[in-house]
């Protein structure tokens, strides 16, 4: 059976999809949002930060993990390079930048994410683009997802999505 | 409280706001264009005069008679399925939006069935479906609107389904058919870049000339665009960036080559739009030239975005079998919301087929009972735990073609070491690659374009060999499976020598466009 469906207020539907579990709009006063998770059941979330900031990053943990470690492949204004090393964070998005990211988190195992991240100058220059595989070195289960600056608030403006895969 | 599928704009989703293939003839550009709100419809255009039937008794023309007392019946003998059809043949083109259908005849159920496939044609030979309809086995009459898949000459209802009483004993009776056409609405454009804010543009382009393949905002072709990228072409790994361009680039090549692009921007206006794409390109057979990893640029802050214009650069440059899907994330205040009521599917959203997490280590994990041609992209998503001695490539295979038909150009980065590479004769479409120990993880993520008719390029992203806080090696390849015709029913993901572990979680999931 087909449902056409008009929107309804207050009405929620379940599904096995990707399902938006935040929204977020800084009004510039904000140090840091967090989102409710189970990384048991959903397993995976897509990410998306649009970062207005002009010099801070934007980071992603899990339960305010820090145990983490990278391998990134960048253009850096035109120098192509690869390093390896140890992070706090299991997301990142630069200053100025748009970054799409994937978690995974299988149920008792290590944390890993996937990121891009398109890294803007100044009108019509790019500056950067990195693609980072990221680990969390913490099996236990996944109860929350915290964005921060590196330094102080948001800047106004700042957009984070997150949808979470659900069953 | 559980739903049937659910059609409709569903709050907390991304789903299809725009979805459009070349078919017929190539075309040198395709832009959003506006949505259709109010829409007013045609009377009936179907005619005596152009209808035909695949077989069977009666006059094909009690289907278009107006008179519902009367019908045609499809020759029994084996399943209607794929093999009773009635049809109407315009001599113009002509862009179907809403027909009606009525069945059964006076006979009853056995009579009737429960799903057909509304096609359409451009040669009378060559059927692609519109929409593939649930309908009631009933005598009421029964109407369907039908999404904007352009003009064309032919139209039929196919049986995709035997009738209720077995086609071997009971005709298929359809006692009237109508066809409409949309001759107006008031059209708000389809994209709002300022409400939705996100958008994910996926464009599998088959090149229709020597073009490169670009895309403008609101139609600007100022020099508003710049980008930064990373270009892999076999084992050149090269930037690839430029300022005061008058579009982004998208993707291109040479006639008849094929390219697959995911892209994501945020459209919101108040800062400039950034566009984050991965294009595949160049692909011929088993050959997939360049894997480009781009980051650009519209240096425009101040205008909402309310249309995308696709162009080729060369006259018709957009090849017949080209498909531009755009999602959008519908964050309505005042929309439904994702919560407690249940449904499977949502239209126009991506919708899960399969999912698995191994309880003991296995070395293949199938996914079958798909429909590629139905579902046109998967999204494959999974995190294997390796067991054995030693590293094995794990491989997806589609249909079980496990011949060396695929080929890849991959892009990776391990500790400070920056390759590229390329591969002609492989035997999957590969996923975490080689170097795992006993214990190590890999992840993949896999975009695939399985409507067949042209060769099915992927996207694939993988970080492989992780084992505490080091991830030793990531990836990225453009990959090119070189079968055209046939539906893909089966995926199957292959580990050479590891193994899955238990633990390994595997997810699949479709996008299904007509529903």
């Amino acid at each position: 059976m087909l449902c056409k469906l008009k929107p309804v207020s207050g009405a929620k539907i379940n599904f096995p999809g990707f399902q938006q579990i935040l929204d977020f709009t800084s009004a510039g006063s904000e140090s840091s949002v967090s989102v409710t998770v189970d990384g048991d059941t959903d397993k995976e979330y897509k990410i998306m930060i649009r970062n207005l900031d002009a010099a801070d990053a934007i980071y992603a943990t899990l339960d305010g993990s820090t145990a983490c470690g990278y391998q990134l492949l960048k253009n850096a204004s035109g120098t192509i390079s690869a390093s390896r090393g140890a992070t706090a964070v299991l997301g990142i998005c630069q200053a100025l930048s748009l970054a799409d990211i994937t978690f995974l988190l299988p149920t008792g195992f290590l944390k890993t994410s996937l990121n891009r991240v398109s890294v803007h100058s100044s009108g019509t220059t790019m500056s950067e683009y990195h693609l980072y595989g990221i680990v969390n070195n913490d099996t236990s289960g996944t109860s929350s997802m915290e964005f921060t600056p590196a330094s102080g608030n948001f800047t106004a403006g700042t957009r984070i999505t997150v949808y979470a895969r659900r069953s | 409280m559980q739903f049937g599928n659910i059609e409709g704009l569903v709050n907390g989703t991304e789903q299809i706001v725009f979805d459009f293939e070349v078919t017929g003839a190539a075309v040198s550009s395709i832009s959003t264009g506006t949505q259709e709100s109010n829409p007013v419809y045609s009377a009936d255009i179907t005619s005596i005069d152009y209808a035909s039937v695949s077989s069977g008794a009666g006059d094909v023309a009690k289907t278009v008679d107006n008179n519902n007392a009367n019908r045609w019946a499809a020759a029994p003998g084996s399943s209607h399925a794929g093999r009773s059809w009635v049809k109407q043949s315009f001599p113009t083109a002509r862009a179907i939006r809403y027909w009606t259908f009525q069945q059964q005849g006076e006979l009853g159920a056995q009579y009737g069935l429960t799903s057909v496939l509304f096609q359409y044609s451009d040669d009378d030979t060559n059927w692609t479906t519109a929409a593939t309809q649930t309908v009631a086995n009933s005598t009421a009459i029964q109407g369907f609107y039908l999404a904007n898949n352009g003009a064309h000459r032919y139209w039929r209802i196919l049986a995709n389904a035997d009738v209720a009483g077995g086609g071997v004993s009971y005709e298929w009776m359809v006692n009237e058919i109508e066809m409409m056409e949309m001759t107006s609405s008031s059209g708000l454009p389809i994209i709002n870049g300022d409400e939705d804010g996100w958008y994910t543009i996926i464009v599998r382009g088959v090149q229709g000339a020597d073009s490169a393949i670009g895309m403008r905002l609101n139609g600007d072709s100022g020099a508003n665009y710049g980008n930064r990228a990373i270009l892999a072409s076999s084992t050149s790994v090269s930037d690839d960036s430029g300022t005061g361009a008058t579009y982004t680039w998208i993707g291109g090549s040479t006639t008849n080559y094929s390219f697959l692009c995911m892209a994501k921007i945020y459209a919101k206006s108040g800062s400039v739009r950034i566009i984050n794409a991965t294009t595949a390109y160049e692909i011929n057979g088993t050959t997939v030239t360049n894997l480009y990893n781009n980051a650009s640029v519209w240096n425009n802050t101040a205008d909402n975005i309310t249309s995308i214009n696709f162009f080729a650069g060369a006259s018709n440059g957009l090849g017949v079998g080209t498909r531009i899907i755009i999602l959008k994330s519908n964050n309505f205040t005042n929309g439904t919301q994702t919560g407690a009521i249940r449904t499977p599917y949502i239209k126009g959203s991506w919708v899960r087929v399969g999912s698995q997490v191994l309880g003991s280590a296995a070395s293949t994990v199938t996914f079958s009972g798909l429909n590629g041609d139905r579902d046109v992209l998967y999204y494959l998503s999974y995190s294997r735990i390796a067991t054995g001695t030693s590293g094995g490539n794990c491989l997806l295979s589609c249909n079980s073609d496990t011949g060396t038909n695929y080929g890849f150009q991959l892009l990776s980065g391990s500790d400070t070491t920056v390759a590229g590479a390329r591969n002609t004769s492989i035997a999957g479409i590969i996923g975490c690659a080689t170097g795992l120990n006993p214990g190590q993880y890999g992840t993949n993520s896999t975009i695939l374009f399985s409507k067949s008719g042209f060769i099915r390029p992927a996207l694939v992203s993988s970080i492989d060999a992780v084992s505490g806080t080091t991830v030793t090696k990531v990836h990225f390849s453009g990959v090119s499976w070189n079968n055209t015709t046939d539906n893909i029913t089966t995926l199957t993901i292959t580990e050479s020598a590891n193994g899955f572990g238990a633990g390994s979680m595997f997810d699949l999931y479709a996008l299904r466009p007509n529903g």
